[in-house]
């Protein structure tokens, strides 16, 4: 599932024609960066509806702003980088909606220190049942909304949608370094949280 | 090396971005830990969990979403631009056409109006300059350009001639000033600057005065008779006849099925002598016109009318 560095420069002759007033261009460029965009959007909100909206908001902001697109980190970066902030941002908004409700009485909260506070009632009996292929997948993004924000970024980008850690760095305006420890804490954090929703792994 | 540390390094130690040093004292380390050896390998799960999320497809509404949005969006900036440059793109054209028929109108309104406006424009002519001249020598041409003196000159004449400035402002003085001013005009016959402002000055003037130069005008042109013979063709031939024995010169001639018209140019003060011989000829109708103080030659036109016809 990882994908390295799936998109090259062919992006910059659609985005200069896109500059140029070209509308016809960057229908190029949505359909072909909208289903990563999307999955980066759906595994950071965790709900397929918002992420469609940020999808939308990402690819209009991207428009608007296609002429400050200098071409020094690729396109797709760039794209996922307005991707990713838009994700952040309604997170939050939905996060001060919530008001500290939890995501879910299975899933478990990562407090700052990184500790995990499961609930027990989450090994309970039907959690054999639960391991069906379809529950692994909503148990694995339920830990992920399970993780601070700037875990679970650097959880997707990296795992899921494979950037290199520069990449990575460049997008969220972090070092290298942090990247790193982020990540190794992140995967720490969801191997617990997996542990305790699904008992063993 | 303890267990948490161990554990601690895994995820670096899967990324394989550990130092070969420390490699070597976790690969050491896990071959006698199950503890540690279970914690990699739930990481490992934790990764291909990860890893193994299945990609959600995009709507297909998502992009025609998208697009309808940035089309809308390219659209409202174009407008934008449009609106801007609407100016340019709708009005020059109008600009262009507008300003050329105002030009063009006013040439023509100015060829047309021009002879008037000089006439016209004497009596505030004489207002400015004309006074201290016509005391000293009364036909003496002056240059138009003439009049664009210091300032301090006019004030001083404003002194001098306060008596006469006021008198040309009467319709006395009036009668005289066309005369001169036409002379100036045809001495001094410079179309160039001068004429726009007298064409600004002429429009200032009151009906009463433009009645005067208008009367003016006529005397210019000479005068137009009308005379009644018998037989048009010998008549004219006559009358070509006197017109070149006095010393005018025949500009254009026309013929109509029992009339001729003649315009021939004259000198002023032989018209009298010209309307005698007219007379001579056949019966002649026309305004006559007191051209003692003209010089030079003036237009004029000759009607010759057959009057057999009538009983």
């Amino acid at each position: 599932m990882r994908e390295k560095k799936q998109t090259r420069d062919e992006d910059l002759e659609f985005v200069a024609s896109c500059q140029g007033g070209d509308v016809d261009a960057f229908e190029v460029l949505v359909r072909r960066h909208q289903k990563r965009m999307l999955n980066i959007a759906y595994r950071t909100i965790g709900n397929y509806d918002e992420a469609c909206e940020i999808v939308q908001e990402a690819f209009i902001s991207a428009y608007k702003n296609i002429k400050g697109f200098k071409g020094k980190a690729k396109f797709a970066t760039w794209l996922c980088t307005i991707c990713i902030n838009l994700s952040r941002n309604r997170l939050r908004q939905l996060r001060t909606r919530r008001h500290r409700e939890a995501y879910s009485t299975d899933d478990s909260i990562m407090t700052p220190d990184g500790e995990i506070k499961g609930d027990p009632p989450a090994s309970g009996p039907s959690a054999l049942d639960r391991l069906e292929a379809r529950d692994v997948q909503q148990q694995v993004q339920g830990c992920i909304n399970a993780l601070d924000a700037e875990f679970r970024e650097v959880l997707i980008l990296r795992d899921i949608q494979g950037f290199s850690y520069d990449e990575i760095g460049a997008m969220l305006k972090v070092p290298e370094g942090t990247v790193k420890s982020r990540l190794f804490r992140a995967r720490e954090a969801m191997r617990d949280c997996l542990k305790k929703a699904m008992g063993d792994l | 090396m303890e267990c948490s540390e161990v554990q601690k390094q895994l995820s670096a130690y899967i990324e394989k971005v550990l130092s070969p040093k420390q490699k070597a004292l976790i690969d050491a380390h896990l071959k006698g830990c199950k503890q540690c050896k279970r914690a990699l390998a739930d990481l490992k799960k934790t990764i291909k969990y990860v890893q193994g999320l299945e990609e959600v497809e995009p709507p297909a509404w998502l992009a025609q979403k998208v697009m309808a949005r940035v089309r809308s969006e390219a659209e409202a900036k174009r407008g934008i631009v449009q609106k801007f440059f609407y100016p340019f793109h709708i009005k020059l054209p109008l600009e262009a056409m507008a300003l050329i028929f105002v030009a063009v109108g006013t040439i023509y309104v100015f060829k047309t109006m021009q002879p008037e406006m000089r006439l016209a424009q004497a009596p505030i002519e004489q207002k400015e300059s004309a006074p201290p001249k016509r005391a000293p020598g009364k036909g003496e041409v002056h240059d138009v350009a003439e009049d664009k003196r210091t300032p301090a000159e006019p004030a001083e004449q404003f002194r001098d001639t306060d008596k006469e400035k006021t008198r040309a402002r009467k319709p006395v003085g009036l009668a005289k000033a066309p005369v001169e001013e036409a002379k100036q005009a045809e001495a001094a016959p410079s179309v160039g600057a001068a004429p726009m402002d007298e064409l600004e000055r002429g429009v200032a003037l009151s009906s009463a005065e433009f009645e005067k130069s208008a009367l003016a005008e006529q005397r210019e042109e000479g005068g137009r008779f009308v005379v009644n013979v018998k037989e048009i063709e010998p008549a004219t031939k006559d009358i070509e006849g006197t017109l070149r024995q006095l010393g005018g010169k025949i500009i254009n001639e026309e013929s109509f099925a029992n009339k001729a018209v003649i315009f021939a140019e004259i000198d002023s003060k032989k018209v009298g002598k010209l309307l005698d011989q007219l007379k001579l000829i056949g019966e002649v109708q026309g305004e006559e016109v007191a051209l003692e103080t003209w010089e030079g030659n003036v237009g004029i036109r000759i009607e010759i009318v057959e009057i057999s016809i009538r009983p």
